[in-house]
């Protein structure tokens, strides 16, 4: 399966909707990471993007819905689990505060040193993004970890396509400048020791 | 930036596209997506668990409903035709109009079918027996008086 054709990705979704195990499989394959990801950008608890993910993908197979391709299905995924992480957060903003590092992950394949450097580098750019208001920090999450393109993401967000450009910009501003401030803070106390 | 300030906006979009600010951004970019979080397959083996599940249920919930409602179906069924059968009331007989009865003696001639002469024959002789016993038993029980006689 999962030809670009539009009969295959029909018959898929027909297959997703009869919940058959492969199709399903291959469902959660393909957008269970990414809205996991995006969804913690915005709820920030680990448990909280479990569940609503899940529910995310409850609520698909609960209302199905036609598709032309793949990429309306993912935005459509996008759009329920941006939904349910909102209300989420309106309902319950005193678990908004999270720890950045909760963000369960785990790339078994890597040497030890190479992992502790990355996850040090992941943690500051995670750092960066949370400081971010939430409307940038989604745009560059989508933007750069789910590659949606402007006008994709200003359909998941219900913005349009010249709001979503704006924020990216200012968001990409905001943590170029606090990258610098950080850097020349490293400075100074090197120089000064 | 306000929202829907549209001119500031367009330059800030125009700013972003220029090639010298998009340069500025390309590492800063690349150093994001580096950071994307990747997870572990376990909780997708619960995820996909749990959807298996729901169907399992939602099958469940759908036979348990198609079964009671056919239950529901025969139940009232069966209380329906029950309840008829004591509540049917035979049916009127046909009225039989002053027209009918009027056409019926006039298209009478007289003439009555033999075995019909018979039975009305029989009938009379049936009530003439009848009278007979009737008076006996009145003489016996009441007496021969003519105060009592009721003939």
């Amino acid at each position: 399966m999962m030809a670009g054709d539009m009969e295959d990705v029909k018959k898929w979704l027909q297959a997703v909707r009869d919940r058959e195990e492969q199709a399903l499989r291959e469902l959660i394959d393909l957008y269970a990471a990414p809205l996991r990801r995006f969804i913690h950008g915005i709820v920030r608890n680990p448990h909280d993007s479990e569940d609503l993910a899940q529910e995310a993908f409850l609520r698909f197979l609960n209302h199905p819905q036609d598709f032309a391709d793949l990429k309306q299905l993912r935005n459509y995924l996008f759009q329920i689990a941006h939904n349910l992480a909102i209300t989420k957060v309106t309902s319950a903003p005193s678990r908004r505060e999270e720890n950045v590092e909760e963000f369960p992950e785990v790339r078994m394949e890597e040497g030890s040193t190479a992992r502790l450097e990355r996850l040090e580098r992941e943690k500051e750019v995670k750092e960066l993004l949370y400081a971010l208001p939430p409307q940038q920090r989604k745009v560059v999450i989508l933007k750069n970890w789910e590659d949606l393109t402007f006008r994709e993401i200003g359909e998941v967000l219900g913005l349009a396509e010249g709001t979503v450009k704006a924020h990216y910009f200012f968001a990409l501003r905001k943590m170029k400048k606090s990258i610098g401030e950080k850097g020349d803070k490293e400075n100074d106390g090197a120089t000064g020791r | 930036m306000r929202r829907g300030d549209e001119s500031d906006e367009k330059k800030v979009v125009e700013a972003f596209f220029s090639e010298e600010e998009a340069a500025g951004f390309r590492e800063l970019e690349s150093l994001i997506a580096s950071a994307k979080p990747e997870f572990g397959k376990e909780w997708e083996e619960k995820l996909l668990e749990t959807m298996k599940r729901k169907k399992r249920r939602n099958l469940f919930y759908f036979r348990a409903l198609a079964a009671a409602f056919l239950l529901i179906a025969s139940l009232t069924a069966s209380l329906f035709f029950f309840n008829s059968g004591f509540s049917e009331k035979p049916s009127a007989p046909a009225a039989v109009s002053s027209e009918l009865v009027a056409e019926l003696v006039s298209s009478f001639d007289g003439n009555v079918d033999p075995g019909m002469e018979e039975l009305f024959a029989a009938a009379e002789e049936k009530l003439a027996a009848g009278s007979t016993h009737m008076d006996s038993y009145i003489e016996d029980v009441v007496g021969g008086d003519d105060e009592n006689d009721i003939s």
